[in-house]
């Protein structure tokens, strides 16, 4: 295990029973931050977040490698076996959680942060959603979620994530409301007869904490209303 | 000038859609709808415009339960005549994507 990995892997679960670290906000508005006997669990107002166990592992390699995320995520077309898939799942990751939809609770994606370089206060954040959610609205709960979860956890300054470009079409208009471009690699990547550029978009503290808090505060009175 | 009190005044769907246009703006996304538009398909909107959207839309009233969200309301359209009926009844019939 890598000394980055901070969320558990499924055999380490057991070692988190019982623990509960003493600078953990009580009640972080938006998000319920529950260190309970099992494990971390991030509880929204739709979406919850757990972290991953054995079982899981067969879905997220069927995730992973559907046509239409096969491409986008980290293998780029090629076919890991499973034995390297669950090895790969677990590299450079500092924290990852299993997406669960809202009642009546279902897999639907993966959250990971991984490549955390603590001295410069930088982690990369990866999401994976089930196509079945795509334009769907609390699956953005989730990811919203998680990004709360490593500013509150850890001193990061800036959250990036990086696409490609024919990916970025699903989140580039967060490129002005919340999140900024920060680099692009000028025809990188080839995919499908052709080479695309490969984007770095960054996440501030301060824009977080001024913007992206707020919205995901907002799931939460949306449910309120609602009942 | 004599109003009436209690008058309801129901906008057209140009100016409904020009509304939730202009707030999107505000909100930093570059959107501009017209009747009839889909917001994805149409406008080309993405995952975080939709939340925008779709939050807005409870901001006017319609109480839509993002559990069951099944996307009806991305067109613009439907998302006017459920406005209108909101507004016209306070709290109506609801339509299939919004929580009773």
């Amino acid at each position: 295990m890598s000394d980055t990995m901070e969320t558990p892997t499924p055999d380490a679960f057991a070692a988190v029973a019982g623990t509960t670290p003493a600078d953990v906000p009580s009640e972080p508005p938006g998000a319920q931050l529950d260190i309970g006997p099992e494990a971390v669990v991030l509880d929204g107002s739709y979406a919850r977040l757990r972290p991953l166990a054995q079982n899981d592992y067969a879905y997220l390699y069927d995730l992973s490698l559907s046509a239409k995320n096969n491409a986008r995520w980290r293998y780029r077309g090629a076919t890991p076996s499973p034995e390297r898939f669950v090895s790969d799942l677990w590299s450079g990751v500092l924290a990852q959680f299993l997406v669960e939809t809202p009642p009546p609770r279902k897999r639907a994606g993966l959250l990971v942060a991984y490549n955390a370089d603590h001295a410069n206060g930088t982690v990369y954040l990866g999401v994976l959603i089930d196509n079945a959610h795509h334009r769907t609205v609390w699956p953005m709960e989730a990811i919203m979620l998680f990004v709360d979860y490593l500013f509150r956890n850890w001193a990061f300054r800036k959250v990036y994530a990086e696409t490609t470009e024919f990916s970025a079409t699903h989140f580039s208009s967060g490129a002005k409301a919340l999140f900024e471009e920060e680099g692009r690699l000028r025809e990188h990547q080839f995919f499908q007869g052709r080479y695309w550029d490969y984007l770095y978009y960054a996440l501030t503290r301060q824009r977080w904490e001024d913007r992206g808090r707020k919205l995901l505060h907002r799931f939460s009175d949306v449910q309120k209303t609602a009942r | 000038m004599v109003s009436k009190p209690n008058a309801l005044v129901v906008e057209t769907p140009e100016a409904f859609c020009r509304r939730i246009s202009s707030q999107l703006t505000a909100d930093g996304f570059d959107v501009e709808l017209s009747p009839g538009d889909h917001l994805v398909d149409d406008a080309g909107a993405d995952s975080l415009v939709v939340m925008h959207y779709v939050l807005l839309l409870q901001d006017l009233g319609l109480n839509i339960d993002l559990s069951a969200f099944d996307t009806d309301l991305l067109n613009t359209d439907l998302a006017y005549r459920a406005w209108v009926r909101r507004a016209i009844s306070g709290v109506s019939h609801p339509e299939p994507n919004e929580a009773v």
